[in-house]
């Protein structure tokens, strides 16, 4: 089956606060076909977080490619790729990221008009497809955390993307919550024929999709420096901010 | 229906309005300094504007003023704008002479020198209510059945103001003060009744008590004196005085033509020393209002001021939420956001503000230009035009929002510069 994402020679560095570079992320190789789902297992400070900012177009790579649907995001400028993200990746952080001062509706609806085309209809009908077609005027506060999660999910399918991240989405709930947002995130991308690739270090999770890779086979970067800059910076993807 | 335009400047507009919300207390300060500043830019450049055109556009119904040796700025003020001291009289055989002279249309005589409760009384003749006219050449009239008073008879008649402050009206009786200002011992015994109200004219003769020429020279204080001894005439009811005892402080005057101005103003002025000419009456204020016009300048000044402080009120304000909101910026950039977006969102918020203080700075305009048209009024029965339109009304707005603009480019910097991966994660 042909990918859509292509990861090839994908490396990264931080500059620690020695001073030193230190390499996060070093993927030779890696492929995930259109529509398909995969789970990658990764390890507090095995660069998961990296790896997937660097997917969506957040950071640039120091060399390498990453071709997704035959465009290589590390030849883009940063305005290409945020075009590209806006418009054909999804994401799905572990602590959601919703957007405080507007509504769910909002939340999704921004993320349309980034994307270029607000369909008003479908942001209702994603967040209906999710369960809160009676909580769309409520503002994130103001909803559950497994709403909350929800609204992160209808928010990253709001542009038909062709690919959806998702960085932990289940490590905030508990099991019951976490299989049952699993299976809703990967029924929606199905049905809207977007590739999957989920990073978590949850076994449960990971034995639930067919296809599953350890990041730490596929990163030849060593994990590093100490704990707490491997605590933090693997959820930041920036060990300067982890100094400060 | 996808635009790349359109829904970038739909994104930018919602994040603004979710930002004032968000920020709504600051955000309503920040409009309500703004408006302040936008009122009173646009204040103190129309309130300067029409006072200079209600005192020079010669809207006061004569063309020149005649009166004693001295200041022609003293005697315009003091007998079209009944504000200042008399600079003195001239005989009332100037007047008669100024009255036949063939380019004057008519010649009206003021005596002044009294006043009731602190407004003017003013002694002149019938032909005052017939001549004089203001505005779009309208006419005085009386409100009800008021009339004009009779020359030989102890009558009054009052205008729209004065009648309104003193409380005087139609048959009324009072008894006049002498000197300028009120001074409760000073009452004349001479008493008048008050034949009519004038109807409001927005001039000085609002302001003013009228009684007969000759009402005027029978009260006590006033009688004609001989010039050469300087012993008071004794006057008989029923007699008229002599023209040669009489004095005028000013002849009010209608000219034929702009040209009978300028040779009236050659003879007075220039060849005589006896008399003054003040004319044209506009220029003389004009004059006026170039030598003070450091005062406006520096009203001006401190107008700017105020904007310029209302515009750091916007920067800080923003500002000062930045910290809290990188957040929002990196999980915006995340979305896709491009850079231009955010920064521009901060911009048009900044901007937003502005044009909001602006619009409710109309307000402000408003009160303060109806608060400064009451004052010259009541000071100087002056009527300023408030709905007159004035390019600081446009050009503030305009410009205040342009300001809010500039402002918001400091914060929309750091806006623009937030690392998204760094900014994703929460912060305790």
């Amino acid at each position: 089956m042909e990918s859509l994402l292509s990861i090839r020679d994908l490396r990264k560095s931080f500059r620690a606060p020695d001073g030193r570079e230190q390499a996060v992320i070093d993927v030779p190789s890696f492929d995930l076909a259109a529509a398909g789902q995969v789970a990658l297992r990764g390890e507090s400070g095995s660069g998961k977080t990296t790896l997937l900012h660097l997917i969506a177009g957040i950071l640039r790579p120091d060399s390498g490619s990453i071709l997704l649907d035959g465009i290589d995001l590390a030849q883009c400028s940063e305005s290409q790729r945020d075009q590209l993200r806006a418009q054909h990746i999804g994401y799905i952080f572990q602590t959601f990221n919703l957007l405080q001062g507007y509504s769910a509706l909002e939340n999704i609806e921004l993320a349309m008009r980034f994307g270029g085309t607000l369909d008003r209809s479908r942001a209702r009908a994603l967040l209906d497809r999710v369960g809160l077609a009676d909580r769309m005027h409520y503002h994130p506060r103001q909803l559950s955390v497994g709403q909350q999660q929800r609204v992160a999910v209808a928010r990253a399918l709001a542009n038909k993307p062709k690919l959806v991240l998702a960085d932990e989405p289940t490590g905030n709930l508990d099991f019951r919550r976490a299989s049952e947002s699993l299976a809703l995130i990967r029924e929606v991308c199905s049905e809207n024929g977007a590739a999957l690739l989920l990073v978590s270090h949850d076994r449960a999770i990971l034995n639930s999709f067919d296809t599953q890779h350890d990041l730490r086979n596929l990163n030849r970067a060593m994990a590093p420096l100490d704990d707490s800059y491997v605590e933090a910076g693997a959820a930041s993807g920036s060990p300067q901010e982890v100094s400060k | 229906m996808s635009s790349s335009f359109a829904s970038p400047l739909s994104a930018i507009a919602l994040i603004v309005r979710r930002s004032l919300r968000q920020h709504a207390l600051s955000s309503l300060v920040t409009i309500v300094s703004v408006a302040l500043a936008a009122g009173l830019l646009m204040s103190v450049f129309s309130i300067k504007q029409q006072t200079h055109n209600a005192f020079t556009s010669g809207a006061t119904g004569f063309d020149a003023v005649l009166g004693a040796r001295g200041s022609q700025l003293q005697l315009v003020l003091n007998s079209v704008f009944h504000l200042e001291t008399s600079p003195g009289n001239i005989p009332y055989s100037s007047y008669l002479a100024i009255k036949r002279d063939p380019r004057v249309r008519w010649a009206i005589p003021y005596a002044v020198g009294d006043n009731y409760k602190g407004y003017r009384v003013v002694g002149t003749t019938e032909e005052f209510y017939d001549r004089y006219t203001y505005g779009d050449e309208q006419k005085l009239a009386f409100e009800g059945s008021g009339r004009m008073f009779r020359e030989a008879y102890g009558e009054a008649v009052v205008g729209s103001m004065a009648a309104q402050a003193t409380g005087l009206t139609y048959g009324s009786t009072f008894n006049t003060f002498h000197g300028l200002n009120f001074d409760e011992k000073a009452q004349h015994s001479t008493e008048f009744i008050v034949t009519g109200i004038l109807k409001p004219t927005g001039t000085p003769i609002d302001r003013v008590v009228w009684i007969p020429l000759e009402g005027y020279y029978r009260m006590g204080g006033h009688e004609p004196r001989d010039k050469k001894t300087g012993k008071i005439i004794e006057i008989k009811p029923g007699v008229a005085i002599p023209d040669e005892y009489k004095e005028v402080s000013a002849v009010m005057l209608k000219l034929r033509s702009g040209g009978s101005g300028a040779s009236l103003d050659v003879e007075m002025n220039q060849q005589g020393n006896i008399r003054t000419l003040a004319w044209p009456i506009g220029k003389v204020m004009a004059d006026l209002f170039y030598k003070i016009a450091w005062a406006n300048q520096v009203l001006e000044f401190v107008a700017y001021l105020v904007a310029i402080v209302a515009g750091a009120a916007i920067l800080a304000s923003i500002y000062n939420t930045m910290n809290e909101r990188r957040r929002e910026f990196a999980i915006l950039r995340a979305l896709g956001a491009k850079r231009s977006v955010v920064f521009s969102a901060i911009v048009a918020e900044s901007a937003t503000i502005a044009a909001l203080g602006s619009l409710l700075g109309y307000v402000v305009y408003g009160v303060l230009i109806s608060v400064a048209a009451s004052i010259v009024r009541a000071k100087a029965g002056v009527v300023l035009d408030v709905t007159a339109y004035h390019e600081a009304l446009r050009l503030t707005p305009i410009g205040m929002t342009l300001l809010g603009a500039l402002v918001g480019i400091v914060p929309a910097w750091k806006a623009y510069s937030t690392d998204v991966a760094t900014n994703l994660v929460p912060t305790s």
